[in-house]
């Protein structure tokens, strides 16, 4: 039985908010984390009216300096229309900690009516390998094949992409080439991607670009796609999406987005408009109880008077930041701003000495990055100066 | 013995109370800044003690500091305090022949830290004329970051003998230090950064270039 585009074009769109999804980046000491997201959105494609949805996903993973994996699940429901589910996960594994390879890998597979299980549905993997260049900049190559089925009607399809990153501060900046070959005639004709030939297959070539930027409690992201058609299609299509995480505290963000998705031909999810708002809620912990790791707040540096130790503290403007420890006798040195941290230069003199921070006269903390001693209830940093 | 030998033996004793009259009269300035009577009382006869028990006395009053900045209540100074000459008694004996206050007090963090008590005196056989402070501190500063006691005291030791000097493993901890911001564990942190040293030191370095201040 053959069914026509417009009878797919729903169900399959449904799933078009779910990206693929990366591993957690690799992290010090063994890190988890459980996500749950839950939200509204509303969806519209080429020839149809819109439709509002509800948004449900959960995500968990579990990272090391080694490995790292991740499950995740979607689901999405609206009220006159079908409702469908996915199911990720991902792998990814780096030889040594030190190494600067890394292979990633995963699977997909969802349902795009629990009405039709087994009949109406995708499956999907991919493989990858990064590169890592220098500090800030790598490089990333890959594939993905996916396998769709609707009723009695199959379709193949691959992707070979190869990519970019590079990082400058806050910001992050990604790029990508693709080339997608695809069977999927009726996701295809649903995306507005008409054939031009008899030829069963279309290849397409896919360009992208997405700007990430994080200040704060605030994350930004923005992705421009651009497709050209260059075997069975002249189609020339371009998209953009963009979207806002704001955390009000470590557990609860706010997630908005926005755009349009070009279709997925490898996990079958066709071209769509979308603008949704969830609430997420963040269940970290991390296994050895120590913080993220994060740069020092603390570095040696001889100048021509000496040796000081250069504290930089990030602290709210209008904060009172002091510094204290073995080489002051735990007399409060007032710390100043420059710029947007806390910074201050103390001279000390060689040998092991004990520090510890404090904003706006509360409780006295270690640096981030120093060794940690505990007393008296509380901990100080340890640096020692040659 | 001479007159003249007499008079230098004299002015030098009297050199000699002076200074310790002047570093006692520093100790009790530092100790005025405690501003409850009760727990600087306590902490002077405390500190009092220590010296005549010939335990050197300025960590014991920078740690009286330390814990009045913390509002650490007398009872709990006083212990830690104990617990401070305890281990400063201990590290002069590991130290021995002879250790500056700066050692001392370094190793004795070092034991609060569960740096193996034996990594500290191989440290001051290999070094045995020169002072070990800050090798002492980058040891502990490793263990205290999570590197395994016994590979820490190891590579530092390794390091040591064939000539590295305090600046180098300054270095190296601060390498460490990135590594572990960067995702890497500190113990496979300490294992590269340590190779990329050996490899800097001249293989004929011996434990007497070690000990070269």
């Amino acid at each position: 039985m053959h069914r026509s585009a417009a009878e797919i074009r729903f169900s399959a769109a449904l799933l078009a908010s779910v990206a693929v999804l990366t591993p957690p980046a690799l992290a010090q000491g063994a890190r988890h984390e459980a996500r749950v997201e839950a939200g509204v959105a509303r969806i519209s494609q080429p020839g149809t009216h819109s439709r509002n949805a509800f948004v449900l996903s959960g995500f968990r993973s579990h990272a090391d300096s080694a490995f790292a994996a991740l499950l995740a699940g979607n689901a999405t429901w609206a009220r006159d229309s079908v409702a469908a589910a996915q199911v990720i996960g991902a792998l990814a594994w780096r030889p040594t900690a030190m190494s600067r390879w890394q292979f990633e890998g995963g699977a997909s597979g969802a349902v795009f009516s629990f009405a039709k299980v087994g009949s109406d549905g995708n499956g999907s993997g991919w493989l990858r390998v990064r590169r890592q260049l220098g500090m800030h900049v790598g490089v990333i190559a890959g594939g993905a094949v996916g396998h769709t089925l609707r009723g009695s009607e199959q379709a193949h399809s691959n992707t070979v992409d190869v990519g970019a990153w590079v990082t400058g501060g806050a910001l992050t900046l990604d790029f990508s080439a693709s080339r997608a070959r695809t069977e999927d005639s009726l996701l295809m004709a649903a995306s507005r991607i008409f054939t031009r030939s008899r030829s069963a297959w279309l290849d397409l070539h896919d360009v992208a670009a997405t700007a990430t930027w994080t200040h704060g409690q605030l994350e930004l992201a923005a992705t421009q796609r651009w497709r050209r058609g260059v075997r069975g299609t002249d189609a020339v299509q371009s998209a953009t999406t963009g979207g806002a995480t704001y955390a009000f505290t470590p557990r609860v963000a706010v997630v908005i987005s926005a755009g349009r998705q070009l279709a997925d031909p490898v996990r079958g999810a066709p071209d769509a408009t979308t603008a949704s708002a969830a609430v997420r809620f963040t269940f970290a912990e991390l296994r050895d109880g120590t913080p993220p790791p994060r740069e020092s707040d603390v570095s040696v540096a001889r100048m021509t008077d000496g040796t000081v130790l250069v504290v930089r503290i990030r602290a709210p403007a209008r904060a009172r930041v002091e510094v204290a420890g073995s080489f002051s006798g735990w007399d409060p040195v007032p710390i100043t701003r420059k710029g947007e941290i806390w910074e201050a230069q103390v001279h000390v003199p060689p040998g092991r000495h004990r520090v510890a921070y404090r904003v706006d006269g509360g409780p006295w903390h270690a640096p981030t990055g120093l060794a940690r001693l505990r007393e008296f209830d509380g901990e100080v940093g340890l640096i020692v100066v040659p | 013995m001479s007159p003249r030998t007499n008079n230098l033996l004299l002015g030098a004793a009297l050199c000699a109370a002076m200074v310790s009259a002047h570093g006692v009269g520093a100790q009790e300035a530092r100790l005025l800044s405690i501003r409850d009577d009760a727990t600087r009382n306590r902490v002077r006869i405390f500190v009092e003690a220590a010296r005549l028990r010939g335990t050197p006395t300025e960590p014991l009053v920078s740690r009286a500091l330390e814990g009045i900045a913390f509002k650490a209540d007398a009872k709990r100074i006083e212990q830690a305090l104990a617990a401070l000459e305890k281990r400063m008694r201990r590290a002069k004996e590991l130290l021995a022949p002879h250790a500056t206050v700066d050692e001392l007090a370094a190793a004795a963090d070092a034991i609060a830290n569960r740096v193996p008590e034996k990594a500290i005196s191989d440290l001051r056989r290999i070094a045995p004329r020169r002072t070990i402070t800050v090798e002492i501190g980058v040891l502990t500063e490793l263990v205290a970051k999570g590197v395994k006691p016994s590979v820490a005291a190891t590579m530092v030791r390794d390091l040591m003998a064939k000539g590295a000097t305090g600046a180098q493993l300054t270095e190296l901890n601060a390498a460490v230090q990135q590594d572990v911001a960067l995702g890497v564990t500190p113990m496979e942190a300490l294992v590269l950064r340590t190779r990329g040293v050996m490899s800097l030191l001249p293989p004929a370095a011996s434990v007497n270039a070690a000990q070269r201040p």
